[in-house]
């Protein structure tokens, strides 16, 4: 039989055994527990998104097609009024000038909250009519190409956002005169790479400090696109954006 | 009396409607059906046999590029497409469906009559507010209007100066350029455009490169 302190011994691994099983089982249900929640986070996030693109792309088009037919039909009608003396003429030709500038306005804010035409015709569409109206007011060239057909619909606002809040920031903050901007799919991945030559940032400066909007909403939209961000910028040195995905 | 030019016009707001048909309906020009979605332009250019056709583009039940489409199977050319400005793409894509000019939405009465005069005549129409933006996506896209259509004699120098205004350039930019005065390039600008049959500089562009007038890539 065995001795008393053999006994101990026994009930002492018995123990440890017992209590190592119980940690593992602990450690494996918290993993498991914060992976669900993960999945869960992105799944919110996703239908958040999806929810909100859903919404812009109503609010848009009721903008553009409907509050913006009104405002033409009312700049017809305008136009059938005879003036009687300069003073109406010149109040009228007043009313028709803010006008047609309340129309183009209108234009504006439909567009950069969800174009028409990334509904309609497709990412590669839209992007170059982004690109076309940025080049048309401000002296930058972009080389723009796009290789990544097949892309769905929730997948292309994303990337669409992005590459207008990066756009905007080059305009903005960049003073660069050449981007280049590729979309590629490559194997079972979508590559989206923005670089221009401007004066850049300090990488560690932006990134402590990164709590801008546009920053942010990059970065969400990145983590439901499942997608990893490279950035390189050195001041005075031009800025290098990548944003790789999963293509489906 | 002459005969009054027949137009169907097509758009889904009573209002927008309603202001161009009281715009219109004075002096040669008659509107002689309403629509308010493709399907019903169809069924009213059918029934009445118009001599020009305005249609909108976003319409519901059957969009205005749908009806274009259809309406040149049945061999209804004379249509213009009302758009917005900004919708660089939907106006290639009605140019591409059969449309022989466009219109921007807010413009003014003259324009209006002009260009269905125009497109009366068989001419194509640009809106006089199009930028060298969309002339550019017109210039790329497959819309050729001159399709088998014989091109009169330009001369070397006419070449040159169409060249010029394909870059935007004014006439006295253009008579500095090529050592004229700014009459005589006047006078040259005018003699090409009558030749196109074209309005505006950017239909000059289009014409040219459409016709391949230049031996290298369009200078756009």
């Amino acid at each position: 039989m065995y001795s008393e302190e053999n006994k101990i011994y026994i009930a002492l691994v018995g123990g440890l055994i017992v209590l190592l099983v119980l940690i593992i089982f602990f450690v494996i249900s918290i993993v498991k527990y914060h992976r669900r929640k993960v999945a869960f986070n992105l799944e919110k996030l996703e239908a958040d998104f999806d929810h909100l693109d859903h919404e812009r792309e109503r609010i848009a088009a009721d903008l553009h097609d409907d509050l913006g037919s009104f405002l033409s039909a009312i700049s017809l009608h305008l136009q059938r009024v005879e003036p009687r003396n300069e003073k109406s003429k010149d109040i009228l030709k007043f009313c028709e000038e803010q006008l047609d500038q309340s129309v183009n306005k209108l234009r504006r804010i439909a567009f950069n909250m969800m174009p028409g035409v990334l509904h309609r015709k497709g990412l590669d569409d839209a992007l170059t009519e982004l690109i076309n109206l940025m080049t048309d007011s401000t002296a930058i060239r972009v080389n723009y190409q796009y290789n990544a057909d097949g892309i769905s619909h929730v997948k292309a606002i994303h990337i669409y956002h992005i590459a207008q809040e990066l756009l905007h920031n080059i305009v903005k903050h960049s003073k660069a005169t050449l981007v280049t901007f590729n979309i590629t799919a490559i194997k079972n991945h979508v590559v989206v790479q923005i670089i221009d030559n401007g004066i850049g940032f300090d990488k560690n400066l932006f990134l402590k400090k990164s709590t801008g909007l546009g920053m942010r909403n990059i970065k969400t939209r990145a983590e439901v696109l499942k997608a990893k961000i490279s950035l390189a910028t050195l001041t005075g040195k031009g800025t290098y954006f990548q944003i790789k995905m999963p293509f489906k | 009396m002459k005969e009054k030019i027949r137009v169907i016009i097509a758009d889904d707001h009573d209002v927008y409607r309603d202001g161009l048909k009281l715009l219109l309906n004075s002096g040669e020009i008659e509107v002689v059906a309403e629509a308010s979605n493709g399907i019903q332009l169809l069924e009213d250019a059918r029934k009445h046999k118009p001599d020009v056709v305005l249609t909108d583009l976003m319409m519901p039940v059957s969009t205005g590029i749908e009806a274009i489409k259809e309406l040149k199977k049945e061999n209804f050319e004379r249509i213009i497409a009302l758009s917005f400005f900004d919708s660089d793409t939907l106006i290639v894509e009605a140019l591409e469906s059969g449309a022989m000019g466009y219109l921007h939405k807010n413009v003014q009465k003259e324009e209006i009559v002009e260009a269905i005069k125009d497109v009366y005549n068989f001419r194509s129409y640009y809106s006089k507010a199009t930028d060298m933006r969309l002339a550019r996506s017109i210039i790329k896209s497959r819309y050729n209007p001159y399709l088998n259509k014989s091109v009169p004699f330009f001369s070397p120098q006419e070449i040159e100066i169409i060249r010029l205004i394909c870059q935007e350039k004014s006439s006295p930019e253009i008579g500095k350029i090529l050592n004229m005065g700014t009459r005589t390039v006047e006078g040259q600008r005018a003699k090409i455009i009558q030749k196109m049959n074209v309005r505006t500089p950017v239909g000059v562009a289009i014409y040219a490169v459409k016709n391949k007038l230049f031996p290298v890539d369009p200078p756009l």
